[in-house]
């Protein structure tokens, strides 16, 4: 019999796609070249540090603060995604990496140029990949299927029907702000700052996606055979709080209710199975014509 | 001596159950006509004419509730403006003719659907068993 540890989760966070119906003006006074910075009238809050943001020029015209090195085949375009950076008067940098971009720092920072126009921009949040959360100490979920009571006169025990089901929970971590690298690899992690920034969050709403690993992989002797059992959903966040005492660390607690379907997903290796001559394995594949029996000992 | 509860509840529709009820209600009332004469001291009533209206809900399960909203559309096998209730606890009922005043469902979201009738009572009961 197998049992598993703690130590076996995981919480991996995506910052989910939103898209902003409004539409936003950048003159060309809003970019400071010597700085690589921009900025026009949205609302306080709506990007965050680290999110991932498809800028589009609605006129037509080419997105052409942004120089020609920002994009990968060295064209401008009329639209670009790139990660930010938002200081706290709202300025933006961008930059290719998410790393860097909550970072903040000149290194992988996107250069800017003189646009020649008012460009009309339409922004939006674009769903990033997968990051683990940084210090996640402990985290909760709880599924609830609602039951509709059908009971009727004459009745002697309570009928209920299925209802709708709707999941909610809460992860606990150390606060945390700055870029970090995942245990044991070299990905980055999601900061849980983030988490609390998202909640306050107004314009594009408080949704991220997560996938709570149950079992992850690689950890663990007795997940010799690389298996993965996680739970993957859409959620948002209703609740943030920190916690700080002296002589005591600093913890984040975040609570969400899910929105849309839940999945429990299990990814199990295939068996490989030795084939001996006594209590051997093979997997008995055959039309209805053959004359092969099962053995049913 | 005997409780009754939803158990022992049930109810007929031109003489046939209807299924899946969830509750039936019903209120009767007799009209309170004053016969106070000049000289008297304290008011005097005398009864006046008796009425009953009530309500059932009914779970929207196999069309068990439809009878019940033709009788209030006037159409479908309901075509007289009158349907006879038995409205039954244990051994004991409610029988009477009733005008059905109104049907009201909807569709919610983590609910059953169910419809909620609403009757009055037209004439004398035609059999009791209190």
């Amino acid at each position: 019999m197998t049992v598993f540890l703690g130590e076996s989760g995981f919480v991996e966070l995506i910052r989910a796609g939103v898209v902003d119906n409004e539409t936003y003006s950048l003159a060309p006074g809003d970019v400071s070249v010597a700085k690589d910075r921009f900025s026009f009238t949205y609302p306080t809050g709506m990007l965050i540090t680290g999110d991932l943001v498809q800028f589009k020029a609605t006129d037509g015209g080419l997105l052409d603060f942004v120089d020609a090195s920002g994009w990968i085949d060295n064209t401008i375009h009329e639209d670009g995604a790139w990660y930010v950076n938002v200081d706290d008067v709202g300025g933006i940098r961008l930059y290719h990496y998410f790393g860097d971009a909550v970072n903040g720092e000149q290194q992988g920072r996107v250069s800017l140029q003189q646009p020649t126009r008012t460009i009309p921009l339409e922004v939006g949040v674009d769903q990033s990949t997968g990051r683990c959360l940084a210090q996640c100490t402990d985290y909760e979920f709880s599924n609830t299927r609602e039951a509709a009571d059908v009971t009727a006169l004459t009745d002697e025990f309570r009928n209920q029907y299925s209802g709708i089901i709707s999941g909610s929970g809460s992860l606990n971590c150390f606060f945390s702000y700055r870029q970090e690298m995942c245990d044991g690899t070299n990905q980055p992690t999601e900061k849980a700052a983030y988490l609390h920034q998202l909640v306050l969050r107004q314009t594009l709403g408080s949704k991220f996606r997560a996938k709570l690993f149950v079992i992850r992989p690689e950890v663990g002797a007795g997940n010799a055979a690389n298996d993965q059992v996680w739970f993957e959903f859409d959620a948002l966040i209703t609740n943030s709080a920190i916690s700080l005492e002296p002589t005591s660390l600093i913890r984040s607690r975040i609570q969400f209710v899910t929105t849309g379907p839940i999945r429990m997903k299990i990814a199990t290796a295939e068996g490989f199975y030795l084939l001996q001559e006594n209590n051997g394995f093979l997997l008995l594949n055959q039309d209805v014509a053959s004359r092969l029996e099962r053995d049913t000992v | 001596m005997t409780y009754y509860s939803g158990v022992d509840g049930s109810l007929d529709f031109q003489g046939l159950p209807v299924a899946k009820v969830r509750d039936w209600q019903l209120s009767m009332n007799t009209d309170a006509l004053e016969v106070t004469t000049l000289a008297a001291m304290d008011r005097e009533f005398t009864t006046g004419l008796r009425s009953a209206s009530g309500s059932c809900t009914v779970l929207y399960y196999n069309d068990a509730p439809v009878p019940l909203m033709e009788q209030v559309l006037q159409q479908g096998a309901q075509t007289s403006s009158i349907g006879r209730l038995k409205l039954k606890y244990g051994p004991k009922y409610f029988e009477f003719e009733a005008v059905f005043t109104g049907a009201g469902t909807g569709v919610v979201v983590g609910d059953v659907m169910q419809v909620a009738v609403q009757f009055q009572k037209s004439g004398p009961f035609i059999a009791t068993a209190l």
